[in-house]
């Protein structure tokens, strides 16, 4: 009997050695430039994109991969007699979890999981690095899946965006819907929870912002991992990693940049938290 | 009443400051009106009883600081005569004690020169009386004396009132009240006032909606001998938000109804009604369909209820997530009542409550001791105040967590506004003349001038830029298209690192609103 294998989408954001050296299979969302399609992570990248993002006339949009691509995945694997484990994005936000699940009906569902994990980016990422590390050490996917669905209900993404115009254009506003208003000089503070894109307040400034969700952070105590998100918005993110490292002397907190595809709807200048609690 | 009807006018041009909110007279009258509409035609001559529903008429309507101490100086006299069916001098002296009581008790922080010191020494004045003579007539006159030279000393205790040469305006309505009272003691007739045309409005053909939100529907049920828990049950049942209060005389109720018809026709064999009030409540409602419906139920666990004048206004409101929008400010203070009703038709079960007006706080106070729903007062003093406590509305918290941040966020900002003097004066050392454009940094005179954009310069002058990020201008109704603009133009430039944001508030009486942060 093989190993079992984990599979995720684009959207996780997982950087590129992680993905070699923990043997994880990144199946990428695309991005539409008007008639060009750019694959996710492949054939552009962050610093690519955002100078593209706010080049371009048109906002892009995304798509999810097709059924096809999952199978394409799925059958080799299952072929060398391993076993699939694949995890994605919330299914609220995107049709990314149906397609794995049809590739995985049409390939073999006995012996292919596929998790929504209800949850964006490095948030999603961690689960992944976590099935990934189990996979490693031989667990069976029974086991793993389980683990995955534990972690699940601590998986946090806090972040303040510049405008919601990108979010709304995109239709992945849900409840935050409710940020929308008149008044201009407003940042929306959002969270990702149960899949969905919720409002948790507003700020009168990016620095007012930023207060907010670092209090929102520590307010969650303990995490057992903890990254800075951000979309093309390095410097700020540096600083903010500064500001709340000394609280958190027992984890490295790495920079997760998000991707093309959620950067799609987030719009440049995205920063936050994406964690686990404890 | 007709007394005071008289004197409103004068007791408004009292106010002493220069904006124009000279509406004391005009708040004590209409919260002595609803006292007075409440005994309306009632069938009852134990004074207990007459007493405490005047006590709950101008509970229900105050308005504004004078109106709400002056329902507070009611309820005190409530509940010193209770048990009495008739009173005496020495009775009248001990009620006026115990309203004086409960009115200071009812103020934070209590100011000598103002109504309360009125009241006291009126109720100090009668009780000497009180000890040489049972006579009412004579108490109250005594009453009266100790009022009016209570009033007199007014300016001796306030600097403000010194300043501008005029008497506490709260003081002499109250002075006036019992003037009122006096004169039909010794004989005088008294004189029907009119009521408000809205109250006698027959109900239109109401025909029940299949769906939507239904009618607000306002009436009393007088007779005798009503059955107001049977009456409460029944109403309730047919509709939401009932709120009945009564007794065996008179019974108001407040409902919202898919069926007004059939609620009146039930009202209609207990008693004979009056004050019918009938508001479709779904017109209103598909005016914001649009933003409601968009909001999904589960977030409404917490409503917000907050007081603003101007269209422009009520949309940003609506936009920061407030569900019900209450008509009024500076002018024209809601009552306690308008309040009630509003936090009331809020689809949530605990509500923060936005008076965004100095003169509303207190009516907003009363509110939530009078609502069954869990109500938190965020005592915002401006519109501004109002807006950036919205802003700390945190959807992931409960509501006393929501209350103290929005409390808390408020402070951070600072309020200019800018209007007309109504009357001359002097503040400050600033010399005023009626018609002035006049600058207020949070609720203080600072500038005075002819043209508004030199006084709003002169007014932001006062504020160090490197402490501001933020500025909003809310345009009102008055402000022409093209001074906006130069004036969001102004502070662009004096705030060079600050966003400024030009907004439309519409706003009456006030040209210019500005929020500082």
């Amino acid at each position: 009997m093989g190993v079992v294998r984990i599979v995720t989408d684009s959207t996780a954001a997982i950087p590129a050695a992680d993905q070699q050296a923990m043997a994880i299979t990144v199946v990428p969302l695309n991005v539409h430039f008007g008639d060009q399609v750019f694959r996710d992570g492949i054939d552009l990248s962050e610093a690519e994109f955002f100078t593209r993002l706010k080049a371009s006339p048109r906002l892009p949009t995304t798509s999810q991969p097709s059924v096809g691509a999952f199978e394409e995945v799925f059958r080799p694997l299952r072929e060398a007699g391993d076993e699939v484990l694949s995890v994605h994005l919330s299914a609220k936000l995107s049709g990314t979890f149906g397609a794995a699940r049809m590739a995985a009906d049409a390939v073999d569902p006995e012996h292919i999981t596929v998790v929504d994990s209800g949850t964006v980016a490095m948030a999603m990422g961690f689960l992944v690095l976590e099935a990934a590390r189990l996979a490693r050490q031989g667990a069976p996917r029974a086991a793993i899946t389980q683990r995955v669905e534990h972690l699940l209900p601590r998986a946090r993404v806090i972040c303040t965006i510049d405008t919601l115009t990108y979010l709304e254009r995109g239709g992945r506003i849900g409840r935050a819907q409710a940020l929308l208003g008149a008044l201009l000089n407003v940042k929306p503070l959002l969270g990702v929870t149960d899949g969905e894109v919720l409002p948790l307040g507003r700020a009168r400034s990016r620095a007012q912002a930023l207060d907010r969700l670092v209090e929102i952070l520590q307010r969650d105590g303990k995490l057992s991992h903890l990254a800075v998100l951000h979309g093309g918005a390095e410097n700020d993110a540096l600083k903010l990693r500064e500001r709340v490292a000394s609280r958190y002397p027992e984890l490295t907190i790495p920079l997760a940049e998000i991707g093309p595809v959620i950067g799609t709807h987030t719009g440049p200048g995205v920063i936050g938290f994406t964690y686990l609690t404890a | 009443m007709a007394w005071l009807t008289a004197n409103r006018d004068e007791i408004d041009a009292l106010n002493v400051f220069p904006v124009p909110d000279g509406d004391t007279g005009t708040n004590m009258l209409l919260t002595l009106q609803s006292a007075v509409e409440e005994i309306h035609g009632i069938d009852e001559t134990h004074l207990g009883r007459v007493v405490k529903r005047v006590a709950h008429g101008a509970l229900m309507g105050a308005r504004g600081n004078s109106g709400v101490i002056l329902s507070q100086i009611f309820r005190g006299i409530s509940v010193s005569v209770e048990n009495r069916a008739v009173v005496d001098g020495p009775g009248l002296a001990q009620a006026l004690e115990s309203g004086a009581t409960v009115a200071y008790r009812a103020v934070m922080k209590p100011t000598e020169g103002t109504m309360l010191t009125v009241v006291r020494e009126a109720a100090h004045g009668a009780t000497a009386r009180a000890s040489q003579t049972p006579d009412i007539v004579d108490v109250t006159r005594a009453a009266c004396e100790a009022a009016r030279a209570a009033v007199e000393r007014t300016p001796e205790q306030l600097d403000v009132l010194r300043r501008a040469g005029v008497v506490d305006a709260g003081g002499f309505g109250l002075q006036i009240i019992l003037e009122g009272f006096l004169k039909r003691l010794e004989g005088e007739p008294a004189v029907a006032f009119a009521r408000p045309a809205a109250h006698h409005a027959a109900p239109r053909a109401v025909v029940a909606p299949e769906t939507g939100w239904g009618y607000c529907t306002e009436f009393i049920i007088n007779g005798a001998g009503l059955p107001l828990d049977e009456v409460r049950a029944e109403i309730a049942r047919r509709g939401e938000s009932a709120i009945i209060v009564g007794d065996e005389s008179a019974i108001k109720v407040h409902v919202h109804t898919h069926e007004p018809a059939v609620v009146m026709a039930y009202a209609q064999q207990i008693g004979t009604l009056s004050r019918i009030k009938v508001d479709d409540m779904s017109a209103q409602h598909h005016r914001l369909q649009g933003e409601a419906s968009r909001q999904p139920r589960s977030l409404k666990h917490l409503g917000i209820v907050a007081v603003a004048s101007g269209r422009g206004f009520r949309q940003i409101l609506e936009s920061l997530g407030v569900d019900s929008v209450v008509e009024g400010g500076q002018t024209m203070n809601p009552s306690t009542e308008d309040l009630l009703t509003a936090v009331e038709s809020v689809p949530a079960a605990e509500v923060v409550l936005l008076p965004n007006n100095g003169n509303v706080i207190m009516s907003a106070q009363q509110v939530p001791p009078l609502s069954d729903k869990r109500v938190r007062v965020v005592p915002s003093r401006s519109l501004p105040e109002g807006i950036a406590a919205l802003l700390a509305f945190d959807f992931t918290q409960d509501l006393e967590a929501n209350a103290t941040a929005m409390g808390r966020a408020l402070k951070a900002v600072r309020t200019v506004e800018i209007t007309t003097a109504v009357r001359d004066s002097a503040v400050d050392g600033l010399q005023i003349h009626e018609g002035d454009v006049i600058g207020l940094l949070n609720d203080r005179v600072v500038a005075a001038g002819k043209a508004r954009p030199p006084v709003i310069d002169r007014v932001l002058g006062r504020i160090d830029p490197s402490s501001v990020q933020t500025i909003t201008i809310y345009a009102g109704a008055e402000a022409p298209e093209l001074e906006r603009e130069t004036v969001r133009r102004q502070l662009a430039e004096r705030f060079k690192n600050s966003a400024v944001e030009l907004q439309a508030g519409e706003q009456a009486l006030y040209p210019y609103i500005i929020a500082v942060e």
